[in-house]
């Protein structure tokens, strides 16, 4: 049975444990296997989609092994390991006997065709076979489960402080200067190098595969496109109303100018987002030529239709691969926030940051107050109370925001869809990864309020024309990034080299933009429950009996 | 696992509930090899069922091919977790789900 199968109550973390059992490898010998590989994978958080193609994928390669043996009459015994080597977790599966690979598709013996190698491409992983010493072993190696971001950051915040304050009591002026010079600097130096060889084709790789998925989606429903539609004009709308109250909050040094003057400023701004050619973008980090050029691209693939498929893969495999660089970066932030916030305190433009309590409050009371009027608005809408609608989302947004991630939370958030919110079980499948990965008004405006702070941190001045192209910068960069760990700082690096925002306060940012990732993974979730209801209803695929019956 | 079957004027209709794994489907192909030859068309209720294995799919796209030359196949009343595994694995592209 797997954790979908199970009532609300019993859906609960599964807890992770080591698989080393033999089977024998007959029909009953695989469920067996099947049901401990469910296990396994639910234990580390995976979601049902992967945990269900990584299963059939192994169903498919050990029946391939039992049509052999069976053929021969026998039955062998396999083992069956689901565990962690090397700190990442893993599964294999060895049987002894002579070399068969079951995962060939070539093999002349099956007629099932390739889709599991497709379906393994898909979920970003590469089973492996070998033989030797007369074993058959298959194996994968899966991504750890992810970590909570908010511990990396306090242990980073903790060893910048100690190794700062220490240097500043302990070392001379001189030995300061060395170490800054000799150490600090150049590996400052390298991170900013590496977040902007990597934000370029991060970004463009993303909006091109965002661009065609979406363009997919749209053409095969009408739903989706109106989605997408009141997604970006909601996320752009929060945005808006926030990046006005925060300049005003933050008292951001603001030169206005007349708005005729302003309005061809953002005209030329536009035009400028053109590329002249098809590296100098990429040369340059410029996102927004970067964003320009993915949208011409991603359009003209999805007019070519079949004829383009090829490429999109191609798109799909290099985006795998940015994103994967943009998890190890992610992986190295809170060295990174050591080490900058160390420069900060020994430079003393520490100093600059001591604000960071205003972003980190405005921001937090911003979105509350948005999830709650949304809350309002549709309970009004549908006949029913804050408090009930609240009880009911409350199990699957406590999730996202304990793991800071609305991966971890997929699995209450559907049951929440359709149990709770009497949302139809097929458009909640179609309509959350849709909007998951789309709808982000929450983070969209974290992105805004760092970039804000950091304007006020350097004192630099703002105009119409800074906060229009700024707005455009967040929106478009937050909706085709995927909510995938290291994207948003790729994200920062490049807002901030356009923006002329110095690359020094990306420490702040992405201090902030962790802090925020808790609420805003759970509010994004939340809104997008809302407006997963409200276009329920106007498909006729809301049960609202379901939604007003209290909890 | 239950299959019902239901053969009227050339058009088989069988449902499938419960568990189609692998200890369970040379029940349904035993089930199906019976019939098969008496029909033109074939309609596969999937309503009750819960789960579906690789082997469950071996057997949708072998009695597909099968049918494929004769009247046809489909597959109707599919569940979430059933259709999303077609979804995953291309068969919701070869198969006629209605």
């Amino acid at each position: 049975m797997g954790q979908y199968d199970q009532t609300e109550e019993e859906v609960s973390i599964i807890k992770y444990e080591d698989f080393n059992e033999e089977y024998i490898l007959n029909g009953e010998g695989i469920d067996q296997i099947a049901a401990k590989v469910e296990e396994f994978l639910y234990s580390l958080e995976m979601e049902r989609a992967n945990v269900l193609g990584i299963r059939l994928s192994l169903e498919e390669a050990l029946l391939r092994w039992y049509d052999h043996f069976r053929k021969k009459g026998e039955e062998p015994q396999v083992e069956f390991f689901a565990g962690k080597r090397f700190f990442r977790p893993v599964i294999e599966i060895s049987l002894k006997g002579e070399s068969i690979d079951p995962l060939d598709p070539d093999d002349p013996d099956t007629d099932t065709g390739d889709w599991v190698g497709t379906v393994m491409e898909n979920i970003g992983l590469s089973p492996r076979y070998a033989y030797s010493k007369g074993v058959n072993t298959i194996s994968i190696r899966l991504n750890p489960p992810r970590r909570n971001p908010g511990m990396g950051l306090v242990m980073g915040i903790v060893l910048g402080l100690v190794i700062g304050l220490l240097g500043k009591a302990i070392l001379t002026d001189a030995m300061l200067e060395g170490i800054t010079t000799y150490f600090f600097d150049p590996v400052q130096s390298v991170f900013f190098r590496l977040l902007q060889a990597t934000a370029g084709p991060v970004i463009f790789f993303t909006v091109l595969t965002a661009i065609c998925g979406i363009g997919s989606a749209a053409m095969m429903n009408k739903s989706g496109k109106r989605l997408i539609v009141r997604f970006l004009f909601f996320s752009t709308l929060m945005t808006v109303i926030f990046a006005v109250l925060g300049a005003i909050i933050m008292r951001a040094e603001y030169i206005s100018s007349p708005i005729l003057r302003t309005g061809f400023s953002v005209f030329e701004s536009l035009l400028e987002f053109i590329p002249k050619d098809i590296v100098s973008p990429f040369l340059n980090t410029d996102s927004p030529q970067l964003i320009m050029l993915a949208i011409i691209i991603g359009n003209a693939l999805l007019v070519l239709g079949t004829q383009g498929s090829r490429l999109v893969k191609i798109a799909n495999q290099a985006n795998s691969v940015g994103l994967l660089i943009a998890n190890w970066i992610s992986r190295i932030i809170p060295l990174f926030v050591a080490l900058l916030l160390a420069m900060r305190i020994l430079d003393g433009t520490f100093t600059r940051f001591i604000g960071i309590w205003i972003p980190l409050v405005l921001f937090h009371v911003f979105i509350v107050a948005a999830l709650f009027i949304a809350m309002f608005l549709a309970a009004k809408r549908y006949g029913t109370t804050v408090g009930n609608l609240w009880a009911k989302i409350k199990p699957s947004f406590m999730i996202a925001f304990r793991n800071a991630s609305v991966d971890s939370a997929f699995g209450q958030n559907r049951l929440c869809c359709e149990k709770r919110l009497g949302i139809n079980g097929k458009l909640a499948d179609f309509g959350l990864p849709l909007g998951l990965v789309i709808y982000m008004p929450a983070s969209t405006v974290s992105l805004m309020a760092s970039t804000l702070f950091a304007v006020k941190c350097y004192n630099l001045t703002i105009t119409s024309l800074w906060l229009i192209l700024a707005m455009i910068l967040v929106v478009a960069l937050q909706a085709a990034s995927p909510p995938v760990s290291g994207v948003d700082t790729l994200a920062y690096a490049a807002i901030f080299s356009r923006l002329s925002i110095p690359s020094e306060a990306l420490i702040m940012a992405i201090i902030c933009d962790i802090i925020f990732l808790f609420i805003s993974s759970a509010v994004n979730q939340a809104m997008l429950q809302l407006e997963l209801i409200r276009e329920a209803d106007r498909l006729n695929m809301l049960d609202k009996d379901i939604l007003r019956k209290p909890l | 696992m239950v299959v019902t079957k239901n053969l009227e004027d050339k058009l088989l209709n069988v449902k499938v509930e419960g568990r189609l794994d692998t200890a369970t489907a040379p029940e349904l192909e035993a089930e199906l090899a019976e019939v098969l030859d008496k029909a033109d068309e074939l309609v596969f209720d999937l309503e009750g069922l819960e789960y579906m294995s690789s082997a469950g799919l071996r057997i949708l796209l072998a009695t597909q091919k099968k049918m494929g030359l004769k009247g046809g196949m489909k597959v109707t009343n599919v569940n979430d977790v059933i259709m999303e595994i077609f979804e995953i694995t291309g068969f919701s592209d070869i198969l006629t789900i209605e």
